[in-house]
């Protein structure tokens, strides 16, 4: 029954491939529902779109043809492969550096309402401040490497985290608080046994959307920062030469980065709150 | 009954039979409660409550809801300072008791980590304030073959039913082998049936020897058969504020059976402690 249960919990097939217990069977009947419907929607777009640009005259230096797009990924997957990385690992070191931070100010806010009292404007006047506003700042500040580009996309991603940790890290039971006050367990005790695991729904919701927002963090750091490369770049570069085939093939990039992102986060989710309701209750 | 003593302080190991000079598990010295409203207007949960609870003893409180009752299980854990008097666990305060991991609390929800399983529950109270820890007399694996349920050790809280989840929550205060027992409503939760059966259960579970010597119990309940079938005495409680109004010794012996709760002695006792109560209604609630 617990395996049963576990295994109910854990519906996509990616989390049993993590798992080691990956099947050919499991798959046919859980993925395809799932991606089966999007893809065929994503040709019908994909077709609609390329018939459009075929039978109008729009410029090709407005819109490309999606087979245009295709063929430049195509031909040019190294260098697209290569931006996309980097990309990619300012986007997760920002989001790791950025949640890192707001865990640490978190946990020492959920435990006092004076320092939360005295941080939390702080935090919300660097959050209300665009981003795109201080970015040169930081190229200033840090030099054109890799500094300033994780510096502004964990900033950008600090918020929700910081926000949402505060709110999980004191969403607890209360007769299990009062269990374990009454055998005296010390503060970081109960932080370890009771408020972190509380804290991990909420986190999680928090990573879905603070992955996202690392990856604008990381554009925007890369169009402020060109001569670095990553995709931002490419973006940037190509709009001003009017290469609007490689410039949407950089967005496809980016939109294949922002999909693993979050499945990624989706797997861990799955994987660490399989105990929790909304696992649970999610029918498959 | 063999009764195996723990290495721990005065008191622990004597049973209801206990010398006169040994110290009450729990004393209550004229305790009084005051809660503050939000409208500023004073509100007292107790008023002026004197109790004695003797080593071994188990003591019901039972009431009308709101008279206090737990509030009184609150203060006599340490989780809630009281505004006046003094509360003392054998000889020792609240905060010295939870600090010695002498006190146990079981609530009506049994408030488990749903991320543990039972196993690892039941193992919760020895991975806190670890100095406090003493060898104890059960293994984590016999206790919970005493509660039955060896056979779930793997099994999360939520994949069990609501009796079950309190077995864990049993034996989870077991495992640390605390002198007294602060239950508040344990089964006020459960369907009829289920409830009846953890009434022995709990009777069982508290006459093991295996599980350590016999523990001082104050249970906190508002079913008057429940408190009639568990208890050496039960202590009735008059509407807000809360005070003591009578205790009612049962003089029904032991061990008892589900079969007692038809016999004529223990429907007396049952109807004796229902015409104390009466009184505490509400008018309203008499006219019913």
């Amino acid at each position: 029954m617990s395996e049963q249960a576990r295994s109910r919990a854990l519906g996509l097939p990616a989390t049993a491939w993590v798992l080691g217990r990956f099947s050919w069977s499991t798959t046919g009947r859980v993925v395809l529902p799932y991606l089966l419907p999007p893809l065929i929607a994503a040709v019908f777009a994909g077709i609609a779109w390329e018939l459009w640009v075929g039978l109008t005259d729009v410029s090709q230096f407005v819109v490309p043809r999606p087979s245009a797009v295709a063929e430049t990924l195509f031909n040019d997957f190294g260098f697209f492969i290569t931006e996309g990385l980097r990309t990619l690992w300012v986007a997760v070191g920002g989001l790791a550096l950025g949640t890192g931070m707001a865990l640490a100010l978190a946990s020492l806010m959920a435990h006092s309402r004076w320092l939360e009292r005295a941080l939390l404007p702080i935090a919300i006047g660097i959050k209300v401040t665009p981003i795109v506003a201080v970015a040169p700042l930081f190229v200033i500040w840090f030099g054109f490497g890799w500094e300033p580009k994780l510096a502004i996309a964990a900033m950008i991603t600090y918020f929700p985290v910081l926000i949402n940790a505060i709110v999980g890290l004191r969403d607890v039971d209360p007769p299990a608080l009062d269990f374990l006050r009454s055998l005296r367990a010390s503060p970081l005790e109960i932080y370890r046994a009771l408020r972190v695991p509380s804290a991990l729904p909420y986190l999680f919701a928090a990573l879905k959307i603070a992955a996202t927002l690392s990856l604008i963090g990381a554009v925007v750091a890369e169009f402020f920062a060109a001569g670095q490369g990553g995709l931002g770049a490419v973006i940037a570069i190509e709009n001003r030469e009017l290469r609007l085939d490689r410039l949407f093939a950089a967005v496809v990039m980016l939109t294949g980065i922002g999909v693993l992102l979050n499945m990624m986060i989706s797997i861990a989710e799955r994987l660490w709150l399989s105990w929790h309701r909304t696992t649970l209750t999610t029918p498959q | 009954m063999v009764q195996v003593s723990t290495p721990r302080g005065p008191g622990s190991s004597s049973g209801p039979s206990a010398p006169a000079s040994s110290p009450p598990a729990l004393r209550l010295q004229t305790v009084s409660v005051r809660y503050s409203g939000a409208s500023g207007a004073e509100l007292t949960a107790l008023e002026r409550v004197s109790l004695d609870v003797a080593p071994g003893e188990f003591l019901s409180v039972v009431g009308p809801s709101g008279c206090g009752k737990t509030s009184l299980l609150r203060v006599a854990g340490g989780l809630l300072p009281p505004s006046e008097g003094t509360v003392e666990l054998a000889g020792e305060s609240p905060a010295e008791a939870q600090r010695t991991k002498r006190l146990g609390l079981v609530f009506q929800e049994p408030a488990l980590l749903p991320w543990r399983d039972v196993r690892s529950n039941v193992q919760l109270p020895l991975e806190v304030n670890r100095s406090a820890n003493t060898r104890l007399p059960i293994s984590v694996e016999g206790l919970l073959n005493l509660v039955g349920l060896s056979d779930f050790a793997a099994y999360r809280p939520h994949e069990l039913s609501g009796g079950m989840q309190q077995r864990v929550a049993l034996a989870r205060v077991l495992v640390f082998s605390p002198q007294i027992l602060l239950m508040d409503e344990p089964f006020g939760a459960l369907d009829e049936i289920t409830r009846e059966q953890m009434r022995y259960e709990l009777l069982r579970v508290w006459n093991s020897p295996i599980a350590g010597a016999r523990k001082t119990i104050l249970f906190v309940t508002h079913s008057v058969a429940e408190a009639v079938a568990l208890s050496d005495r039960v202590a009735i409680m008059s509407r807000s504020p809360g005070r003591i109004k009578a205790i009612v010794p049962i003089e029904l012996a032991r061990p008892r059976t589900p079969e007692d709760e038809r016999t004529s002695a223990f429907l007396d006792h049952v109807d004796r402690i229902r015409i104390l109560l009466r009184d505490e209604l509400s008018p309203a609630q008499t006219q019913q």
